[in-house]
């Protein structure tokens, strides 16, 4: 079952406000949170959030096509790669 | 200091997950970006080893692949299959797409900040759905460099060197 409409969503307040605080000066750093249940929000776009994923903190840039998604959608709890190898797959500059 | 880091010389592309039915078929997880790479006549490995497979045919299933290869004919001989890697040769692969590089040739390069202090070097590329993630162990710690302009400078395949501009709070 879904989240009350009449609630609205989840965020964690410690990380709003530091979001908050970094779009006021209009600064750019690296936020660490345990908050894998936080909805991300448009006031977080272009900002890269440190998610920890269990045992260490996933840095995760935010874009605008990711609001409204969870912060943890974004921080696999599990790996699909071998460790020191690689899949056939390209990777490139967000 | 520690041991470099050494580059494998094969290519995840698949994963077996299981045998399926009695004449040799086997499921299998594709981690392959190149929609082409199975497709009858294809080559893979087994692992790191020299074991050769050749793909005789392929149809899909619900997510994953249903797989034939030549010379496993019956259940028993495809449930030796089971949880190994299917793998190819970085040669296989061909060129990157544009703006983009292999995951394979990022492995091993070594990681210095704009100062030219180094961090270490890559050994994984991470997914995450967003952007990709360098795993870079280094003397003492491992860092997790995100694959964003704001943060890249510069990778140079010829050098064996990513440069890069940490974000405060980020090493």
């Amino acid at each position: 079952m879904g989240r009350s409409l009449k609630k609205g969503p989840y965020v964690d307040e410690k990380l709003y406000f530091k979001i908050e605080d970094l779009n006021r000066r209009n600064e750019k750093r690296v936020i660490k949170t345990w908050s894998r249940r936080s909805t991300i929000f448009p006031e977080m776009v272009g900002h890269t959030i440190a998610v920890y994923d269990g045992k260490r903190h996933v840095p995760v840039y935010i874009t605008e096509n990711m609001v409204g998604h969870k912060l943890g959608e974004f921080a696999p709890t599990r790996r699909r790669t071998k460790h020191g190898h690689a899949h056939e797959r390209p990777t490139r500059l967000k | 200091m520690s041991p470099r880091f050494r580059k494998p010389s094969r290519v995840i592309a698949g994963r077996v997950i299981k045998a399926h039915g009695v004449l040799g078929w086997v499921k299998v997880e594709v981690l392959s970006s190149n929609p082409s790479r199975f497709r009858a006549g294809n080559v893979f490995y087994l692992e790191d080893g020299e074991e050769v497979l050749v793909l005789e045919a392929s149809r899909p299933a619900p997510d994953a692949l249903l797989v034939k290869f030549r010379g496993v004919d019956d259940r028993e001989a495809a449930s030796g299959l089971r949880g190994k890697d299917l793998t190819i040769t970085p040669e296989q692969m061909g060129e990157p797409p544009e703006d983009a590089w292999w995951e394979h040739d990022l492995l091993a390069l070594q990681v210095y900040d704009v100062d030219g202090n180094m961090l270490g070097e890559v050994t994984e590329v991470m997914e995450t759905g967003a952007n990709d993630v360098l795993v870079v162990r280094g003397e003492e710690r491992e860092y997790l460099i995100p694959m964003i302009s704001d943060v890249v400078v510069e990778v140079d395949l010829a050098l064996e060197r990513i440069t890069v501009r940490p974000l405060p709070g980020l090493l």
